[in-house]
């Protein structure tokens, strides 16, 4: 993704998931759009841009939240690593493994960010409560927009990449 | 070979990022802070852009409920209906902003010698586990870290970080928030705590105190990090164990913290520096 193109998207999108998503919330999960982006570009590039736009995504969201900053990136980084490999072998012999990924690595994502936001942020927590209330909800969001992503944006990726393998 | 390199630099790159993030959080917690102060100055005007956008189509969507009905109209009238009920949005709006904004001013113009800085809610924390809002007033305006912050219905949070033309501030109901309350009927005290739902926990109040379900509990002012006798909430349960040496009560705040806009920042309250106990509880030696 070059710099003119991703900027601006994680950007929009960061701004999107601080004013607009929250209004859709379900219990207090909502869909996070720079996560479903990452990963849907992670899932059509073959290089490790998905990482670096996990780290850049990461701190942007970071500017609109209390936690500590460094701390999106740091659970989204290693997700978008273990994604981008997996695809590389597996993506291309059915469609319903982009799915299957897609909710581990969200899963793995707030996982480890909570891992995080506890260690690190020293939030008390009830593991239970963030499990049920905003986990399980966010991973829902996210499996759900993760192929309308991908199909989104692949054209863009093939306007991009117009030599590389597609999708 | 190729794709062994791809794969040593892929695991270069994945190494290199998550140091840097570490470094970021582990570095300081002040440098971090610094670069979102930084980056939020350009964003700010942007999120609140988004969220009075936002706001606004909320409130178009509103009247045309009933599309059947509007159908049944006749056509020369559908027009005109269409028309005023634009203007009717906007004035709906208009009233709502008033409702808020006359209720800010009824609780400011009660509290004398106190200083207020009026601000709109820009961004909600993005991450779903924090219970954080963005405000589009900062250091430029007064706002300190530490100021209360208040609505027309009573307490909303603290300023926990200024930028020049932004606040972060954190709701009573995020869960790391907690705060001295006091029972109006009882005079009975205890640490209120938010919860991930929503709703407010009250702890530590004495087993031989009578709590009633909807008595009202405001800030007892204790530990000097919020001004005693604002409103919190009302009591919606109470939890007492025989076995147990103090009881609890679920609490419903009296803000809808779903539906904030325009709050306001107690600028001019002093938060007492506790730390100098912090240290005598340490050991440290005393002047």
């Amino acid at each position: 993704m070059s710099l003119q193109f991703g900027i601006p998207l994680m950007l929009v999108a960061a701004l999107i998931q601080a004013t607009i998503l929250p209004h859709l919330r379900i219990y207090s999960g909502q869909p996070d759009l720079v996560v479903i982006i990452v990963l849907a570009w992670t899932a059509l590039d073959r290089g490790q841009e998905g990482m670096i736009w996990a780290f850049a995504g990461g701190l942007i969201l970071d500017v609109f939240s209390g936690a500590p900053m460094g701390i999106t990136s740091l659970a989204l980084v290693p997700i978008t690593f273990l994604f981008g490999v997996t695809e590389t072998q597996v993506y291309q012999s059915n469609i319903l493994l982009p799915l299957i990924f897609a909710a581990v690595g969200t899963l793995g994502f707030h996982l480890i960010y909570v891992f995080a936001l506890r260690f690190i942020g020293g939030v008390s927590l009830v593991w239970w409560q963030f499990l049920f209330y905003v986990t399980l909800p966010s991973v829902f969001f996210d499996l759900v927009l993760i192929i309308p992503a991908i199909r989104l944006l692949t054209p863009w990726y093939s306007r991009l990449h117009p030599s590389r393998v597609r999708f | 070979m190729q794709q062994q390199k791809q794969q040593r630099n892929r695991l270069l790159t994945v190494g290199m990022l998550v140091v840097a993030s570490v470094i970021l959080l582990t570095v300081g917690s002040g440098f971090g802070e610094t670069v979102g102060r930084i980056l939020i100055v350009p964003f700010a005007p942007l999120a609140g852009l988004l969220t009075g956008g936002a706001n606004g189509a909320t409130g178009l969507v509103q009247p045309i409920e009933d599309p059947v009905e509007l159908k049944r109209r006749n056509l020369d009238l559908e027009r005109t209906v269409a028309g005023m009920q634009i203007e009717l949005v906007q004035l709906r709006e208009i009233e709502q902003d008033y409702k808020r904004l006359s209720g800010l001013a009824n609780y400011i113009s009660r509290q004398s010698g106190q200083t207020f800085v009026t601000a709109d809610v820009i961004a909600i924390d993005t991450s779903s586990y924090l219970r954080w809002i963005i405000i589009n007033r900062g250091a430029r305006d007064g706002i300190a870290e530490g100021n209360p912050v208040i609505s027309d219905l009573g307490l909303v949070g603290r300023v926990e970080d200024v930028a020049a033309n932004a606040s972060w501030v954190r709701l009573m109901i995020d869960p790391a928030s907690v705060v001295n309350g006091r029972l109006q009927t009882s005079r009975a005290e205890g640490t209120i705590s938010g919860q991930l739902q929503g709703g407010l926990l009250m702890d530590l109040i004495p087993q031989d105190i009578v709590v009633q379900p909807g008595d009202l509990v405001l800030t007892s002012g204790l530990g000097g990090t919020y001004p005693g006798g604002i409103v919190i909430g009302q009591v919606a349960s109470v939890t007492r164990q025989p076995a147990a040496l103090f009881q609890q009560a679920d609490i419903r705040p009296t803000v809808n913290f779903a539906d904030l806009e325009i709050i306001s920042v107690i600028t001019s309250f002093q938060q007492i520096d506790t730390s100098i106990f912090d240290q005598n509880l340490q050991g440290t030696p005393q002047p």
